[in-house]
């Protein structure tokens, strides 16, 4: 029974159909009070709602504007952490500045090679120095006994012969005293430069293979430095990839959120559609499929908002973990190879390369000096010997050769001409060992002579490169400190951004929590309305009547929603006032191409006519 | 501005940097750690640098913790680096020097 009461209800324009119908109507009093009702309160959500949506944008913009500036820090990150800038020019720079100081290292490497051979040939001239002593002493030794000899033999002459043979003794005595007396001074001096000499041989040889390794390494861990940067130009331009994409998401998260926020203007239209509708019911009466109507486009903007929440909720918690992905890897940057800002990286290679060059410099300029110092009484000692060879040999000369003319003047019968001729033999071999003497002390002279010039050139230059050096770095080091410090200043604006961020997030979550309410109280017109509501028509007035209304939607969920009620669907191109927006131009060679579906024709067409009921529900047609 | 508080057979050597450590600091923190490396007593195996008064760190400041922290390793010592400012942290992650170092949550 009871469903032929609702088949007569349904099935239309019969008597029977639409006395049922009238039966059912709203009371037109209490459907009145209910029409203003709804209007006044759509007239006070619409204005909150509108506050709401534009407090958010304000945040949403906020986080947009931080969004794009941490894209931006997070490429500046990349690019100076790899050394895409100012390295190039940086290295450049510091290698300029320790080009003479290694040159000159390397200089006195070489030089130290050269003192070397020049001590280990003066330590060898100096240890024969040392023999020199004994063998005057063996070389003199006859003269004691032939003094003797001479004293006895001249005995018996007559008193001027026997006075020159006297003499001839003293002097001997006397040469014999000079001899003890100058070896006894220079013994221990000799003794102390043959071992000043050997000691600055150790050092030297100690400091040249200490120096050698030590600036061999540092050279090949700049050149290494310098000549992996381009190699690692080229990886880490590869590997920043992942942060880029990391920030790139954050700010793609963002937009969609701003997207998110973009249905206000559509629950705008539509609340503005439906007052308009119920504008009009205070002079025509709706029916009560059209009152249903409006109810749906009441519902269906709650529905909107729901949406939007959640995908704006949905966004947040999106952006807060992707913050967390651009912060650590903004951070530890775990793919780049030699990053430069790193605490092995470039700048602190070259940083510790010009101060070790620097202390290499100091070190060396300083040994340097001590050593000149150390050498420098050597020499002296060699001019203060010579001298009194030359006079031992002289007078060694005078005194034989005294002895041999007065031995000539007496005649033979006395030994004292074989005593005079031995004398001679002797004066020649103290001749010798002089001469040889001389000869070894000047060359020992020559070697400290030179070793000075050359210690002495070597500290000069030293001090001379150290200078320029110590000038010079300071603006070199301040380069590669700001190159690093650009690096940490990025990082620090990354951090702060990230924080910004992270309080817009939170305000813009704060700033939407109250959407639930605005959800709730469409939803509550909606059922207000729906109350009010008849059942689905279907009298050809009802659905002309209702097409009327359709006149007034500009939205393809708004048509759904009337095609749901009227059961047809109303092809968006037979309404003259609908415009509807372009798909986005197709590139030439695509396949895909949707024409306009105003310059369609049905002959034409390969594809179904569009209609409201196909489109996206995301998609909304102005 | 340092101060260390060893004892005599206390394996950890207490560096405490009193402030930032920056281009305008870091000569002074400079001779102060030298001053603590040649009067501590021997048998230290853990330098343990307090960085929790220190806000800012900069290039300079970081070349003078690298130097000490290869100086110790050199002496076969551990380094322990103190901080609490999120700054300080994110430099220290940044410049890889966590690899070399522990860092302590002050």
């Amino acid at each position: 029974m009871r469903t032929k009461v609702s088949a007569l209800f349904r099935r239309g324009p019969g008597p029977l159909g639409r006395w049922l119908r009238f039966l059912r109507r709203p009371d037109p009093r209490q459907s009145r009070g209910t029409y203003a009702e709804v209007r006044t309160c759509l007239s006070t959500i619409l204005p909150r709602f509108e506050n709401l949506c534009v407090g958010a944008s304000e945040k949403i913009e906020q986080m947009q504007s931080d969004g794009g500036k941490l894209l931006s820090e997070c490429q500046i990150l990349a690019s100076v952490a790899s050394g895409r800038i100012g390295a190039g020019s940086v290295a450049h720079e510091t290698l300029q500045l320790l080009h003479d100081p290694l040159v000159f290292i390397d200089s006195c490497q070489q030089q130290q090679k050269n003192l070397i051979s020049v001590l280990v040939t003066c330590e060898k001239q100096s240890q024969s120095m040392l023999a020199v002593r004994e063998r005057m002493q063996a070389a003199l030794a006859p003269l004691d006994y032939i003094t003797i000899l001479f004293k006895i033999e001249s005995a018996g002459l007559p008193g001027e012969m026997r006075d020159t043979f006297l003499t001839v003794t003293a002097e001997v005595a006397r040469m014999r005293q000079l001899v003890n007396a100058t070896f006894n001074k220079n013994a221990l001096l000799l003794a102390d430069a043959h071992e000043t000499l050997g000691k600055v041989r150790s050092k030297l040889e100690a400091e040249f293979r200490a120096n050698s390794q030590h600036v061999i390494a540092r050279r090949r861990a700049i050149d290494q430095t310098i000549s992996q940067m381009d190699r690692q130009l080229a990886e880490n331009g590869r590997e920043d990839i992942r942060l880029k994409t990391e920030s790139d998401t954050l700010e793609a998260e963002i937009g969609m959120i701003v997207g998110g926020l973009q249905f206000q203007d559509i629950v705008q239209q539509k609340c503005e559609h439906v007052v308009a509708a119920l504008a009009n019911w205070d002079a025509n009466p709706p029916s009560p499929s059209a009152i249903r109507l409006q109810s749906l486009q009441l519902g269906g903007v709650a529905e909107d908002i729901a949406g939007s929440h959640e995908k704006i909720s949905g966004g947040i918690a999106r952006i807060e973990k992707c913050l967390k992905e651009v912060e650590n890897g903004s951070q530890q940057l775990e793919k780049f190879q030699g990053m430069v800002a790193s605490a092995d990286g470039m700048v602190q290679q070259l940083l510790e390369a010009i101060t070790e060059v620097s202390e290499i410099i100091s070190t060396v300029t300083k040994l340097t000096d001590q050593h000149y110092h150390d050498v420098q009484p050597a020499g002296e000692i060699a001019s203060g010997l010579t001298s009194t060879l030359v006079e031992l040999a002289t007078n060694m000369h005078l005194i034989a050769l005294n002895a041999q003319i007065r031995s000539v003047q007496i005649g033979d019968g006395t030994g004292l001409e074989q005593l005079a001729a031995r004398t001679a033999d002797i004066s020649r071999e103290i001749n010798t060992i002089s001469l040889e003497s001389a000869q070894d002390l000047a060359k020992i002279r020559l070697g400290i002579k030179e070793m000075m010039s050359i210690f002495s050139e070597i500290s000069n230059r030293g001090r001379q490169t150290l200078d320029r050096l110590t000038q010079e770095r300071i603006p070199t080091e301040g380069h590669l400190h700001a190159l690093r410090d650009h690096a940490f200043a990025t990082i620090q604006a990354i951090g702060e951004t990230s924080q910004s961020i992270q309080q817009s997030v939170k305000a813009v979550g704060d700033s939407i929590a109250p959407l639930h309410a605005f959800r709730a109280e469409f939803t509550t017109l909606s059922d207000n309305l729906q109350r009010l509501a008849g059942p689905i028509p279907e009298s050809a007035e009802q659905i002309a009547e209702l097409k009327t209304e359709a006149m007034r939607y500009t939205m393809a969920s708004e048509h759904a929603l009337h095609g749901k009620i009227t059961g047809q669907a109303i092809p968006l191109s037979a309404s003259d006032d609908i415009e509807l927006f372009a798909e986005p131009i197709a590139p030439a060679s695509s396949e895909k191409k949707v024409p306009p579906v105003a310059a369609r024709t049905p002959e034409k067409s390969e594809k179904e006519p569009v209609a409201a009921g196909n489109f996206d529900a995301n998609i909304e047609l102005f | 501005m340092t101060t260390a508080s060893p004892s005599l057979n206390s394996p950890v050597l207490t560096c405490t940097i009193a402030g930032d450590l920056t281009s305008t600091t870091a000569a002074e923190f400079r001779r102060l750690l030298d001053k603590k490396f040649s009067e501590s007593p021997a048998g230290w195996t853990t330098l343990m640098l307090d960085l929790s008064s220190c806000k800012i760190l900069d290039s300079v400041g970081l070349n003078l913790l690298v130097g000490t922290v290869k100086r110790a390793k050199g002496l076969g010592a551990r380094v322990k680096v103190v901080t609490s400012h999120p700054m300080v942290r994110r430099i220290l992650i940044f410049t890889r020097l966590d690899q070399h170092v522990e860092i302590v949550n002050a």
